[in-house]
């Protein structure tokens, strides 16, 4: 009976009924056996994964984050004497004596001047409008992938692009410190010293922490990137939110909403480098991080289920 | 996946932004409308038991302690931290502090990268500050016995209930006191005690102070402007516990690469200190009394200079004293460095030789300047003969129509007029204010000040002489071309006043 | 039997009126943001196994048309079922079934043909990555690019890419596949292979649906036509049927005895040649031409020579659609 031969060529409903009978046979085709989801999961992500970074101008973007570090280590060795305590991005006055500060100056320089928020604008604002604009978006739904589950592929493959992004930041600096500066103990913020074991531990922590904060951003890039075909349009709107919510968090009449600002809390992992460690601003950051992923994840969602894919 | 209305879809992000409102919302609304329910006090019994929470010595606490200022005129007469965490910035300041006893104390002041620590072990008061990376060691001088942590003494007299009582017949003809609803402060349950001046010529609203319904201790301080129900000024703690902090906060190595200076600081220094530079415009606040003289020490109701001091502002004031210092003294105004010379020079022994006199002046004068620490020369010349302070501001007034003025001061005219004309010489013909041109000012943190305050001063005469006068939600500010400044939570016609009697 | 067969039965019993059809739709409907209304109530009916050849001028809704099918655009109003499947409640289920090319074909052009394919199978929840590769090289044989597998797409020329999007229609055993225009851009040796690929498909039994505007490919591929013009479909039907009855014509010197001869005979639309022509046409109906020849010969009609000409697609094409080049 054809019913038979049909229910193991074809995949199974969620309810385990069979969606149709196949009125035609398929020579000795591989059956379609049942599929583990997450197997099907994986396989779909390690594709995103391949495709974030196989993309030719990426792996452009991550070559200028890693040479990043190596610009400033040589500016910073040739320059040191001049800088003195006062002014300059945080940690610089402990950069002479430390090269593990060489990755906190980095990342907080990068992380002001935009260079990894436009890593992260770049990457998020393409992963829908880039798609729609190629035409891929229509093939990879007719396939079906599931919008939702596209939405979710995507997002996790934005977050380890911005994890790689600042690891990435953080190991070329601290290849860099080792390099060019003097190693050794690192002292706090509060006078005290842990080894440098556990100071590269928490530089660590901090490079996660600012992959938190870019994967935040990601989102907005996400939401803006299901709203428009033009991936630019996408990214623009990303980095002119980051400008925007940098401008008002220094506009003190704004104080009362600073703390809701998405950019608010990217360098508030300070307390990892207090003794006792402070964990209040890191964890402020993360649920600050999380509430913006959230809302922005859920407008990406809304918009990218029900939209007309016409591209 | 089963199809939902694109309404439907929209929904989810409409409502995790409601959620997410709401959450806010509610957090505000729940922290400022919870009110525990206390068994309710009288105001008589609130003072009473505070009287009994100051007489037990504080325990060992871990705390922050949080203030704010909103004076409508931001941290005008305040002198920059130089190199220190903060800058002068209106925005809440806090601290955090880890506190055993009173020689085991730490107090940590945590800005955005950056921290200034004093840590108290015993005699040993080591100062870090991590953007100069340098650590200071002051050695302090032997303690005379101070009665343990307990309350110091003046203040609280006979029993509690019998303080609180005197207390309030002390304030009752000036002041309205009541208890209001309870609150949460730092997640503790307290009182809340309203203190409101009767004189309608106090620009103190109400000062409403939060007292730990456990342990009877004020918690914050807040005070209102008159006609205001904004906070323009409050202090008090944001977190608190109690028990031992790990001993680890108190004792301290700087670390290697530092820079590490040491102090030994003379047992008379900071009396002299304390007598000779309260007082001079706003730069009181910062160096009280004597350090870590007040702890526990409850001075309610208008001080000696018109504000409500708490134990908790004692208390911090009390303990960053010390950190302060280094900072500040380079940036002394110079008059006020001249009496403080003076003050070094009278207390030398009588039998010295001139040249001997001269050199240790000197030495003592650099040191004032935050060149060089003292020697153990100059220290040991330092005997217990250092008189009392004369010719300080003055305080004219009582009560909350308290008013602190400085005598009139040739430095303090020729600044005003080098601010307003551009020529300290020029004549007093009243000059337009915001005619003047930027002219660099002379050194000294209140004439530093001056040029800004008279910018954002109007210009005013009266029969009492001419002036300018900044005024602020709690407090005017009154310079006169003779170089004498007046300042208080009053109305100006009281500085008026004020003047016109210190001339007559 | 199983419970999930007990479940299957049910189901076959709940869709039994779409058993027989790949696509059904009624009344679907889509009018644009802009107020356009692109699609007007069209109510498809494509046979299951049949070549379905979907007609009509540029801008006639067809592309339209196929989005909403596969659900990529919301349909203003009506329902469609593919392989009777109400859509898009159980698009899961039915989408990977169905093997699709969308308005041209769409890639990455950093990847290559294979890595491209590898991609849109990778998103595929249900398809099996363990023979991934073996079905990926046969989709890339079928349509002769497997020489060009792993040159990049951009490198591919417009025709290459044509028959890389028709692979992707090829990954899977498919109950149904849908080609928007496979033809565009193709050589005529292209052209012929999509041809051929349509016929061997459609051989396997798969539902062939596939717009067009060229007439002559639909002509020589499809079993069924729909015709769309300014977004209504205004004929749906077999081949054999728009092209309706052949034609006779009769000519000869003795046109009136042959119209009469041909009048007894039963025939319908006789008309006599006016003047010099001597020609007799009328509809050929149920009747061989055989045997109509052979009656004019007895009765003594003088044959020079008979046809069953008929009229050409083109012409219904025109008739249905309008004569007019400019697009409504
Ligand atoms: N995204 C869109 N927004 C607005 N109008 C659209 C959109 N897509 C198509 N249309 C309009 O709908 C109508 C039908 O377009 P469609 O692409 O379906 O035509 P088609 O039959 O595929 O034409 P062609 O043969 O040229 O491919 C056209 O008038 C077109 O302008
Ligand atoms: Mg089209």
């Amino acid at each position: 009976m054809s019913i038979e031969q049909g229910d193991r060529a074809l995949p199974q409903a969620a309810g385990g009924a069979v969606a149709v009978r196949p009125r035609l046979d398929w020579p000795d085709e591989p059956r379609l056996a049942q599929r583990n989801p997450v197997s099907a999961w994986l396989r779909f992500f390690a594709s995103e994964i391949r495709l974030v970074f196989g993309r030719p101008r990426n792996l452009a973007l991550l070559g200028v984050l890693g040479f990043v570090p190596v610009f400033f280590g040589v500016v910073f060795r040739l320059t040191i004497s001049s800088v003195d305590g006062g002014g300059g991005p945080p940690f610089l006055n402990q950069l002479a004596g430390n090269g593990v500060f060489l990755a906190l100056v980095v990342l907080t320089v990068m992380l002001t001047v935009l260079l990894l928020p436009l890593s992260a604008a770049v990457v998020s604002g393409d992963a829908i409008a880039g798609e729609a604009a190629l035409g891929t978006l229509r093939g990879l739904l007719t396939v079906p992938a599931g919008r939702t589950r596209l939405l979710a592929v995507k997002y996790a493959a934005i977050v380890v692009f911005s994890l790689a992004a600042c690891l990435l930041v953080a190991a070329m600096s601290l290849v860099m410190g080792l390099i060019l500066f003097h190693v050794g103990q690192v002292t706090l913020l509060s006078g005290t010293t842990v080894s440098l074991g556990a100071g590269v531990l928490r530089v660590l922590a901090v490079a996660v922490f600012a992959a938190a904060a870019m994967a935040s951003l990601s989102a907005i890039g996400l939401a803006a990137s299901t709203l428009t075909q033009h991936p630019v349009g996408a990214i623009a709107g990303v980095l002119i939110v980051t400008v925007a919510s940098e401008i008002c968090d220094q506009v003190p009449q704004l104080s009362a909403i600073h703390a809701y600002l998405p950019t608010h809390y990217w360098l508030s992992w300070d307390g990892l480098f207090r003794s006792p460690t402070d964990w209040s601003g890191v964890e402020h950051g993360l649920v600050s991080f999380a509430v913006y992923a959230v809302i922005f994840g859920s407008i990406a969602w809304a918009k990218l289920t029900s939209a007309d894919v016409s591209s | 996946m089963r199809k939902l209305s694109v309404r439907t879809r929209w929904a989810v992000p409409v409502g995790v932004v409601a959620v997410t409102g709401i959450v806010i919302a509610a957090a505000a609304v729940a922290s400022a409308a919870a009110v525990p329910s206390l068994p309710s006090r009288t105001p008589r019994q609130l003072l009473t038991e505070i009287a009994q929470g100051m007489a037990t010595p504080l325990g060992p606490l871990t705390a922050t302690v949080q203030q704010t200022a909103n004076l409508g005129f931001p941290a005008l007469a305040l002198p920059a931290q130089e190199g220190g965490a903060s800058g002068p910035s209106a925005g809440p300041q806090s601290v955090t502090i880890w506190y055993r006893d009173p020689r085991h104390v730490r107090v940590a002041e945590q800005v955005l990268a950056g921290e200034t620590d004093l840590r108290r072990d015993g005699r040993t008061l080591w100062v870090w500050n991590s953007k100069t990376q340098t650590a200071t060691r002051y050695m302090l001088p032997a303690r005379k016995s101070h009665g343990g942590s307990g309350p110091a003494g003046g203040s609280v007299p006979g029993t509690p209930s019998a303080a609180a009582a005197q207390l309030l017949t002390a304030i009752g003809p000036t002041t309205v006191v009541s208890v209001q609803r309870n609150v949460y402060v730092a997640r503790r349950a307290a009182y809340q005690l309203s203190l409101v001046p009767r004189s309608s010529k106090s620009l103190v609203g109400s000062v409403v102070i939060a007292i730990d319904a456990r342990r009877h201790i004020p918690l914050r301080v807040e005070v209102y402007p008159r006609g205001s129900s904004t906070v323009a000024y409050s202090i008090g703690f944001t977190a608190l516990s109690f028990g031992p902090p790990a001993a680890s906060n108190f004792n301290f190595t700087p670390p290697s690469g530092a820079t590490v200076k040491k102090v030994t600081v003379p047992g008379n220094l900071t009396s002299i200190l304390g007598q000779a530079v309260p007082g001079a415009a706003g730069l009181g606040s910062l160096v009280p009394g004597a350090p870590g003289a007040g702890l526990g020490s409850l001075s309610f109701g208008p001080g000696a200079h018109g504000s409500v001091t708490p134990a908790t502002a004692r208390l911090i004031t009390g303990m960053l004293a010390p950190a302060k210092l280094p900072k500040f003294l380079p940036a002394l105004p110079p008059q006020v460095r001249r009496q403080i010379e003076a003050q070094f020079a009278k207390s030398l022994p009588a039998g010295l030789s001139k040249a001997r006199r001269a050199a240790l002046i000197k030495a003592f004068a650099r040191h004032l300047l935050g060149r060089r620490p003292l020697s153990r020369g100059v220290i040991a010349q330092l005997g217990t003969n250092a008189g009392p302070a004369t010719a300080a501001p003055r305080v004219i007034g009582a009560g909350w129509l308290s008013v602190v003025a400085t005598p009139p001061s040739p430095q303090v005219a020729a600044a005003v007029r080098l601010a307003l004309h551009g020529s300290p010489g020029a004549g007093q013909s009243s000059p337009a204010y915001n005619s003047a041109p930027a002219v660099s000012p002379p050194a000294g943190q209140v004439l530093a000040a001056l040029p800004a305050l008279l910018r954002a001063a109007t210009p005013v005469h009266g029969t009492w002489g001419r002036g300018w006068l900044l005024q602020t939600a709690l407090v005017n500010v009154l310079v006169t071309t003779k170089g004498q400044i007046l300042a208080g939570a009053v109305t100006p016609s009281v500085l008026y006043a004020d003047v016109a009697a210190d001339a007559g | 039997m199983s419970l999930s067969a007990q479940l299957a039965g049910a189901i076959h019993a709940s869709t039994e009126t779409d058993a027989g059809f790949a696509v059904t739709s009624s009344g679907l409907s889509k009018r644009f943001g802009g107020g356009q209304l692109a699609v007007d109530q069209i109510d498809l009916a494509v046979p299951a196994g049949s070549v379905y050849g979907f007609l009509g001028p540029n801008g006639s809704g067809k592309t339209t048309t196929i989005r909403m099918l596969l659900g990529l655009i919301r349909p203003t109003a009506g329902s469609h079922a593919m392989l009777g499947l109400p859509m898009p409640g159980r698009q899961a289920d039915a989408l990977p079934l169905v093997g699709s090319l969308v308005e041209g074909p769409a890639f990455y052009p950093h990847l290559s043909g294979r890595a491209n394919l590898t991609r849109l199978d990778a998103a595929d929840a249900t398809a099996d990555a363990a023979t991934a590769r073996r079905r990926i090289d046969a989709a890339l044989a079928r349509v002769g690019l497997l020489g060009a597998a792993d040159k990049r797409y951009k490198a591919y020329s417009l025709g290459m890419k044509q028959r890389l999007g028709i692979a992707t229609s090829l990954l899977r055993p498919r109950q149904l596949v849908i080609l928007d225009e496979p033809t565009n851009g193709l050589d005529p040796q292209g052209t012929r292979e999509v041809r051929a690929l349509i016929r061997q498909i459609a051989a396997d039994g798969t539902t062939v649906f596939v717009s067009s505007h060229l007439l002559a490919e639909v002509e020589q591929v499809c079993t069924h036509v729909g015709v769309m013009r300014a977004g209504r479909l205004v004929y749906q039907g077999s081949l054999a049927q728009l092209r309706g009855q052949a034609g006779l014509l009769v000519r000869t010197p003795k046109p009136e005895l042959a119209a009469q001869v041909l009048a007894e005979l039963g025939l319908a639309g006789i008309r006599q040649g006016d003047g010099a022509d001597q020609e007799v046409t009328a509809e050929l109906g149920a009747m061989l031409p055989e045997v109509i020849c052979e009656r004019l010969v007895l009765a003594g009609v003088p044959v020079a020579g008979l046809e069953t000409p008929r009229r050409s697609l083109e012409d219904e094409f025109v008739e249905l659609t309008g004569e007019g080049f400019d697009v409504d």
